[in-house]
Formats: structure tokens, sequence, C-alpha cells
């Protein structure tokens, strides 16, 4: 008899082994992008555009059309693919170095422009690949590679960038939304969310990003448990966790 | 005739059980499934698999319900539960 699972492999995941960190946020929203992507009956439909970062290779890891862009040029890249091909689903996976920092032009005119696309934005408040540096989201008193002494915006480094909230503030953005991945329940919040933010797409609602607090144990040098509580207890007190904009666009 | 309390003399339901499957070599070992588990199934072997640590492996002393919070925290999705 074959067995009935209750919870399975999304099949759009390939089964190879990751080359991510023990503990590492990725994996999770890896599987939670397929298993969206899954339940919308999407396969055949979306084309994903991978970041520079730790998330380099992700298309070897989904089971669905891939691009890959430049360090930052992720938005640039969908804008052009969506145009192309307006009846596919879009989306891209950055992370905060790629997105806040390197590529926040092509993000904020993306954003600006209103184009109907949805971003699921990976805030590890570091730069994780390039071995811990300093992040436009690094909270205020973090010790990274580059702020051995902690973050200090009264010297030279600034405050942690809210990207969120910059682009809740475009016209033509309709949905924002922040949440984590520290806890089961917060897993299911940051699906739905993601799912809402791939909805909007098929409805043609406009710009949509799902900001998601992801763990780095390995540059934060806690244990995978100490990296959760961490997001918990410091993070969230930076970046508050919700819906921070959910409206339509009027085109 | 003495009463009967009408819970105890409806049949007796089956209860489903739950199976927790681990790609024990997928295993990273960071734990996270142990922590989330509210029924202390899950637990960390003595011994190492092919990466070289100490994979998550099923405790037999209790039970699985099914809750799936493994499942969810997995970042290697090598944790699969089988309703039976």
């Amino acid at each position: 008899m074959k067995p009935t699972y209750k919870f399975k492999k999304p099949e759009l995941l390939h089964g190879v082994d990751t080359h991510y960190c023990s503990g590492c946020g990725h994996g999770i929203l890896h599987r939670l992008i397929a298993e969206i992507i899954e339940e919308l009956n999407l396969k055949e439909k979306t084309i994903g555009v991978a970041p520079v970062g730790c998330a380099v290779i992700a298309y070897n890891y989904w089971d669905f059309d891939c691009s890959e862009a430049s360090h930052g040029r992720a938005l640039a890249v969908a804008t052009g693919i969506k145009r192309v091909h307006p009846s596919l689903t879009v989306f891209t996976y950055q992370g905060d170095g790629d997105l806040a920092s390197i590529g926040l032009a092509e993000t904020m005119h993306a954003a600006n422009r209103g184009e109907n696309l949805t971003c699921v934005f990976v805030n590890n408040a570091c730069y994780g690949m390039t071995g811990g540096q300093m992040a436009p989201t690094t909270l205020i008193g973090q010790k990274t590679a580059t702020t051995p002494l902690g973050r200090d915006p009264r010297e030279k480094e600034g405050w942690p960038l809210k990207v969120s909230e910059i682009l809740a503030m475009l016209p033509g953005v309709c949905f924002v939304a922040r949440s984590s991945i520290s806890n089961p329940a917060h897993v299911k919040q940051t699906h739905d969310y993601i799912k809402r933010a791939f909805m909007n797409q098929t409805e043609e609602k406009g710009f949509s990003i799902v900001e998601v607090l992801s763990p780095c144990p390995t540059i934060w040098q806690k244990t995978p448990e100490e990296a959760m509580n961490w997001i918990d207890t410091e993070m969230t007190k930076e970046f508050p966790l919700g819906i921070i904009k959910n409206t339509e666009v009027h085109r | 005739m003495a009463k009967t309390n009408p819970l105890n003399s409806s049949p007796k339901q089956k209860q489903s059980r739950h199976s927790v499957t681990i790609k024990k070599d997928k295993c990273k070992g960071c734990k996270l499934c142990v922590i989330y588990c509210p029924t202390k199934h899950l637990r960390l072997s003595d011994t190492l698999n092919k990466r070289g640590v100490h994979y998550a492996e099923i405790n037999e002393t209790t039970q699985c319900v099914g809750c799936g919070r493994c499942y969810l925290m997995c970042p290697d999705c090598c944790i699969e539960i089988i309703e039976e």
C-alpha cells in the first residue's frame, strides 16, 4: 500500500543536497517558494531570478525556469522578462546586500514604476557569502567583519536601512510585509505572505515585496537555536513584523 | 439497568498514527527539529552520518503527533511525515 504523506517534500524542489550551512534560513525559504508555486499551479508559468549571494545557485534546487542576474540587478532583469512575457509569473529572490545595497537603484525604480513583480527579500543583517561584512540592514551594535566594535551610527556607519518601510511609501507598490522564519508559526505566516505576493501578481495588482528575517548562524557565530532566538529578541525590535502596506495600485 | 456513559459505549475510534522519516545523510545536524518537537520524538544520534555530523533520529520512547513542526523548520527538507 502506498503511504499517505501528511507532510511531504514539494515536487518542485530537487532532492539534491544544498550547499548552505547548517541551520541556514535559505533552505526553509526555498521549500516555501516551491510549495507555493505548486499550490498555485504555476509550475510551467513561472520564472525566478536568482541573486548574487549565498543563494546564487538557487536554480539548481528548484524544478522550474530560473535566470541569473548580476549583483543587485535581479529586479531589472525581472522587469525585462515580465515585459516580454507578461503572462508569466516572475519573481526575484534577493538578499539584503543584493537588494538594499548594491541594487538599491534597481529596487527603487522597479518599485516606483509599479512593475507587476514579486520580490522575496531575505534579510540576514550581514553579507553572508563574502565573509560577514556590514550590510545596510546590520543592527546598531552588531559586530561584523568590517565593524569589529559594533555598528555605531555616530561614527561612519549610519543606521539600519528599513527598505520595506521606504518602498511602502511609493505609489506603485501594492503589498509590503515583513515576517521571519524563527519558529513554526512564523514560517506559516511567511508562507501566507509570500503566497499573497504571488497571487497579487496573477491578479495584476502591482509590485509586491515580502521581507523575511532569516538566520545566518555561521556569520553571527551562534548555534542555529541561538540564531533563531536572536531574530525574535533583537532583530524584530528594529524590524517589526507584520503587513506594512496592502492596497491595489490604480493604473 | 446501570447507566452507561454514551462516550464509553460508542465504538472506539481508530486513532491515526504518524511516523517520521528522516533522510539521515542529508541532515546537517542543526537540531531545529529536535528543539521544536513538542513530544521529544526526535533526538540527535550518537553516531555520525556521511557528512560527519550527529544527525536527527527517532526517539522510540515517545510518539509522533503529526504536528509537522519538524518538517516546517527543517532547512534541508529531510523530514517527511506519513499518516497511517
